[in-house]
């Protein structure tokens, strides 16, 4: 059976994009520029381009780990429901060291690469997932038995939950459902480049687990959100876009004097530098802490 | 493979369906720039900014402006509707390069290798030349 979540929606996503471009334009609450949503529907093209060529990767991984399985999982409803909340919780790992280790960071820098803040934005997901290997998060996943096509099935759900979280269109859903829930509001935060937004909700489906692990920030109504990176892109070059950060990578590994130096490179937080020189998401907010406590001593 | 192609294709054809959609609904959406929005955008990129020398291309795209606060100098640019700020300093200026009252700049950065800005006069490129060698 080849059931593709993923393959099955486009038809939605693309019906959704539009209805989405059509509410910006008339209820004037988002943005949309057209060559960074070229860009971004050219990066989600492309990054199937590339699974669909790298794939076997995975395939190759996910069969070196299955001798070592504790169990055999069946196919069953209840199975496919525990494995989507435990692949969540991967994918919460996951997304977190994409977000503090800059050899995962390197292919997940794509997608926060747009200033926009839109469902294309959703579609601009990254090519090099070959490179970093990020799959070994399936691992455990693997080895408690759960098959790879049911590994495979609730990674695309989680894809297409995450796909409607990219809008400003929405601003707020039912309390009970941002509780529990990833929603737009709490996936702004995570796209902000606001010094009190920087790491913060990292989440696939479950906010519940940035809740459990101290990393939810919720979103300030009197602090909009500003999206993108650090340091943002001057370039629309799909190219440019997918491998930027994986060139500054090398080269700053071929500058390096040490081997504490090459390994700071790759593994530590993006902006990290033996000199402190650069800056990194850490050094923004304790700058941002310094400033506000400095404009407001009383607090 | 056809198979593949054809999907290729019909995606291709949807994302330049969409695009032309975005076009027709939101035209090219360029900003551009002026002493209060290059400002405001300094102001978000570094906090406790304090503005210190400022001058505006003659096609109001882009901007070098100086942070009085902490004596840095940026490159502040247009793109489409939004902007790209660039900290100028030694470590990131490969050249400042003046031809009469235009300035090319070029950037040990991958992603943002190169600036050209005209100004209104000469002595202001000059000027600027200047800063930018001494920052």
């Amino acid at each position: 059976m080849h059931f593709d979540p993923t393959q099955l929606a486009t038809p939605l996503f693309i019906l959704l994009v539009i209805a989405e471009m059509l509410f910006v334009r008339f209820a004037g609450r988002g943005r949309y520029e057209p060559r960074d949503a070229a860009t971004s529907l050219v990066m989600g093209l492309g990054s199937v381009v590339f699974g669909a060529a790298f794939g076997f990767i995975f395939v190759w991984f996910a069969h070196l780990v299955m001798p070592y399985q504790l169990m055999t999982v069946a196919w069953s409803i209840p199975a496919v429901a525990i494995c989507f909340v435990l692949d969540d919780l991967t994918y919460y790992w996951w997304h977190r060291s994409a977000h503090r280790i800059r050899w995962f960071w390197a292919e997940h820098v794509t997608h926060h690469s747009s200033q926009h803040y839109n469902l294309t934005t959703a579609l601009r997901q990254p090519w090099g997932g070959f490179l970093t290997i990020g799959f070994i998060y399936k691992a455990p996943l693997l080895l408690l038995g759960f098959p790879l096509g049911m590994l495979a099935l609730v990674g695309g759900l989680n894809l297409v939950y995450q796909f409607w979280i990219h809008t400003e269109a929405i601003q707020k859903m039912p309390r009970w459902f941002e509780a529990v829930m990833n929603t737009p509001s709490h996936h702004r935060v995570h796209h902000a480049t606001n010094a009190r937004y920087l790491d913060s909700n990292y989440a696939g489906v479950f906010i519940v687990w940035d809740k459990m692990f101290g990393t939810f920030v919720p979103e300030d109504a009197n602090e909009k959100p500003r999206y993108g990176i650090v340091k943002n892109l001057a370039t629309y070059n799909p190219f440019k876009v997918a491998f930027h950060e994986f060139i500054g990578m090398a080269k700053d590994v071929a500058s390096a004097r040490s081997l504490r130096e090459v390994v700071g490179y790759i593994f530590a937080p993006p902006g990290w530098s033996l000199d402190g020189s650069r800056e990194t998401s850490d050094s923004i907010k304790a700058r941002w802490a310094d400033f506000r406590s400095a404009q407001s001593p009383a607090e | 493979m056809n198979g593949q192609l054809f999907y290729l294709a019909i995606s291709l054809a949807g994302i330049a369906a969409m695009v032309g959609l975005c076009v027709v609904l939101f035209g090219r959406g360029i900003a551009t720039l002026d002493p209060s929005v290059a400002e405001a955008e300094m102001g978000f990129e570094v906090p406790g900014f304090r503005p210190g020398a400022f001058v505006l291309s003659a096609d109001s795209r882009a901007a070098l402006i100086e942070d009085a606060a902490h004596h840095k100098l940026y490159l502040i640019a247009v793109r489409g509707d939004g902007y790209v700020i660039r900290p100028v300093s030694r470590a990131s200026l490969k050249s400042a390069a003046r031809d009469g009252a235009s300035l090319a700049l070029r950037f040990s950065d991958f992603t943002f290798p190169k600036a050209a800005l005209a100004f209104a006069d000469e002595q202001t490129a000059r000027d600027w030349e200047a800063k930018l060698k001494a920052a």
